[in-house]
């Protein structure tokens, strides 16, 4: 049997080749991103071997990682050494404020990485993979004993909400509320933007006690610690009182029975 | 999220349901960028 491949089946067989192996392109930008590829080349093109220096890492491997980012795109170079970042790069530069680095970082960490190995398992049971990954009852649980990756899913979330927040913030009438709390807020970027739209609006940050303190220390530096508090706590135990609660990327993480506990403990 | 935290993405019915569970009832769906912001109030 003759099996010449048509020009759609080729196009298919290299979608599915980049589908099979996408999970190399994953850690090859979270490599990327651990050892700040888009800062060393912010100011211009750099080598191999300086990046290699200042990050403590095999000069060789360091070459070949870059070869393999600037076939992604996240680079250019003409002679195999000196490298210069795109824009696309950029993306993953630290002082970016919508910065994607630390959603890269945390993305690919074992916290996420280790379960998301075992998605045919969860199609199987119909449940998540965390426990059975990690030991633990939630992602949640897993993050309170590792404390850098909480903190870098933290920062993570805070850089996609914080484009979201000033899209939330302007269609959010709070006329009339005196204090709104952004329930599970994390670095509380939603109700930050809430209150620069509403110079009357008190707010806070209700989370797990060591969560919050990051909230307080990212409101000091914005100025809006005089009308901010932070509390620490569990909403599936109970939620402060207040006027006005926002919930953002909080009821996809949990089933029906949780989502009703929640939101039942915020209208108590 | 079925494989990270056992939660699950929902359309808006199923938004109205968890509303109805908790003594909620559904004020108000305004698109906010790529998102929407849903508002929901006591019902009593």
């Amino acid at each position: 049997m003759t099996s010449v491949r048509t020009s759609a089946e080729a196009q298919g067989y290299e979608r599915m080749m980049g589908m099979v192996t996408g999970f190399w392109v994953t850690q090859t930008v979270r490599a990327a991103a651990l050892y700040n590829l888009a800062d060393h080349l912010a100011a211009g093109t750099d080598t191999a071997e300086a990046i290699a220096e200042a990050e403590s890492t095999d000069s060789d491997a360091t070459r070949r990682l870059l070869r393999t980012c600037a076939s992604l795109g996240l680079m250019t170079s003409d002679d195999g050494h000196h490298f210069t970042g795109t824009s696309l790069l950029s993306t993953l530069r630290q002082d970016d404020p919508h910065s994607l680095r630390h959603f890269a970082i945390s993305q690919s960490a074992p916290g996420h990485w280790l379960p998301w190995g075992m998605v045919p398992e969860a199609v199987r049971t119909g449940r998540h993979q965390v426990t059975a990954a990690h030991g633990e009852a939630t992602i949640f649980d897993y993050f309170a004993k590792h404390l850098d990756e909480a903190s870098s899913f933290t920062e993570s979330m805070s850089n996609l909400s914080r484009a979201a927040a000033l899209d939330i913030a302007a269609v959010l009438d709070t006329k009339g509320v005196t204090l709104a709390l952004d329930i599970g807020g994390a670095g509380g970027d939603v109700i930050r933007a809430m209150m620069r739209a509403n110079p009357e609006l008190d707010g806070g940050v209700f989370d797990l006690p060591h969560i919050v303190p990051a909230a307080a220390e990212a409101t000091k530096a914005d100025g809006l610690d005089g009308r901010f508090t932070t509390i620490g706590g569990d909403f599936f135990d109970s939620v402060p009182p207040a006027d006005l609660y926002v919930l953002k990327y909080i009821l996809h993480d949990w089933d029906d029975a949780n989502c009703v506990r929640i939101l039942d403990n915020c209208r108590a | 999220m079925l494989g990270m935290t056992g939660g699950r993405e929902r359309q808006l019915a199923e938004f109205d349901a968890l509303f109805t569970a908790s003594g909620l009832r559904r004020v108000d769906v305004t698109p906010a960028g790529a998102f929407a912001v849903i508002e929901a109030q006591p019902t009593t």
